[in-house]
């Protein structure tokens, strides 16, 4: 009838078959963990000596955007693709439909004010956040994920942001997150003769401008794919 | 005392994930589940990791929340989902996500 | 026992939970949260076992297993929408074929 009933549920048997076997992989697992417990692996200390050379105090973005930031490249490379895929699933979806019912949703009041007054809120919580990651908690992703979650309230209330991913300044800010990274990966081959090894004097403020255009990428990515998912359409 | 904090946190963690994966109601799955990432925010924060609880409270329970919102409200079977700001989960949303068993 | 290995067999519960569901379920969406589940699980393990005091009782948290779990968060999340995505396709290609073409 519909695609969830494609597979159908696994018998009785085997479901308890399956629980037993389950159990049996968690009993191995917790042994496992209880025999090592003691065995203390860790890159604390590696991590701690080399944090006065990245230019930044914490040690989490120092390692994201910094030791290892070409895991973090890779990231945003993924999200990238997904953004993209999503995109273009979705403009499928709305091409044939002629009409736009978006518009003449109803939206409470409530909704609305609520979306005026929290949105300055939330963009100065995402610049925070962006700006407090060198020294405290916070960082490009959780700034991106604040923005984007900006956009999605923003959307429920009617009011979309431009989404359509071939509108050309989207794409710029699709790829700009990646684009930083593969620059800078570049711009520190020339200068230092290794990718991503900043030189010490400047790191910090290259690291920061890094994780602005990350930001500004992520917000717009996970907006998109939002915008894909939600019904109604992907543009207002 | 930290331990009977960590013990409340392990067993509202695996309660509310197990009751989130097997409750009939799908719209009460995604509410539970999303209640489940704000409790899995507090454990990040209890062990030591305020990053990944900032990331956790915004995008597992936010984001998330609403996609998985979303999704859940295109794949109601009625054609005027756009009109139905309907939530009863009992009435109308029988098929696509439901049926199981 | 320690904080670590309590919230480790936090991890691995969390996990087979999760792929039980996965395995046994037959709703899609459901099973996409019961992979999400799965995913907190593993990341739940990484951060137990991270978490370390030291000799003098001061925590000392690994910051390089924090990083992977912060991009796993986002790259979690993105596959999920993808895979929403691709559910609510299929469901509208299924029922529009079910209906007739459009």
């Amino acid at each position: 009838m519909n695609a969830t009933d494609a597979n159908s549920a696994v018998p009785p048997l085997g479901r308890s078959l399956l629980a037993i076997a389950l159990v049996g992989i968690g009993l191995v697992l917790g042994w496992a963990l209880w025999h090592q417990a003691n065995a203390q692996a860790s890159l604390t200390a590696t991590v701690m000596t080399e944090l006065p050379n990245s230019g930044v105090t914490n040690p989490v973005t120092a390692v994201l955007l910094n030791f290892r930031a070409f895991d973090t490249m890779l990231e945003l490379a993924v999200l990238l693709l997904v953004a993209v895929t999503a995109g273009m699933l979705g403009e499928r979806r709305t091409a044939p439909a002629g009409e736009r019912p978006a518009e003449t949703v109803s939206v409470s009041p409530l909704l609305l004010s609520l979306t005026r007054d929290l949105t300055p809120v939330m963009i100065l919580v995402s610049a925070y956040l962006l700006w407090v990651g060198a020294k405290e908690p916070g960082g490009a992703f959780q700034a991106g994920a604040v923005l984007a979650s900006a956009g999605v309230l923003a959307h429920f209330s009617g009011r979309s942001w431009r989404s359509d991913h071939r509108d050309t300044s989207i794409r710029m800010l699709l790829v700009l997150g990646t684009g930083a990274f593969l620059i800078s990966a570049l711009a520190m081959l020339g200068v230092t003769g290794t990718y991503f090894d900043y030189p010490v004097a400047w790191a910090g403020i290259w690291i920061l401008a890094i994780e602005t255009a990350a930001t500004l990428s992520i917000a717009v990515m996970l907006y998109v794919t939002f915008c894909a998912v939600m019904p109604g359409g992907d543009r207002p | 005392m930290m331990h009977l904090f960590d013990l409340l946190l392990i067993l509202g963690l695996l309660s509310f994930a197990t009751l989130s994966l097997t409750v009939r109601d799908v719209f009460t799955s995604i509410v539970l589940f999303i209640s489940t990432g704000l409790i899995i925010a507090l454990t990040w924060a209890r062990l030591g990791a305020p990053d990944i609880a900032i990331a956790e409270a915004a995008i597992g329970a936010g984001l998330t929340g609403a996609l998985l919102l979303a999704a859940w409200r295109r794949l109601q079977p009625a054609v005027t989902d756009q009109r139905t700001h309907c939530r009863n989960g009992s009435s109308s949303p029988t098929g696509a996500d439901d049926e199981r068993h | 026992m320690s904080t670590s290995l309590l919230f480790s067999l936090c991890g691995i519960a969390l996990f087979l939970l999760g792929l039980y569901v996965a395995l046994t379920t037959s709703a899609m969406l459901r099973r996409i949260l019961a992979i999400n589940i799965m995913g907190n699980g593993v990341f739940m393990l990484f951060i137990a076992s991270a978490y370390q005091r030291g000799e003098d009782g001061v925590l000392i948290t690994d910051p390089v297993p924090h990083a992977l779990v912060l991009t796993g968060i986002v790259v979690a999340v993105s596959a999920t929408a993808l895979a929403l995505t691709l559910v609510c396709r299929l469901h509208e290609l299924s029922s529009a074929s079910h209906e007739g073409p459009e």
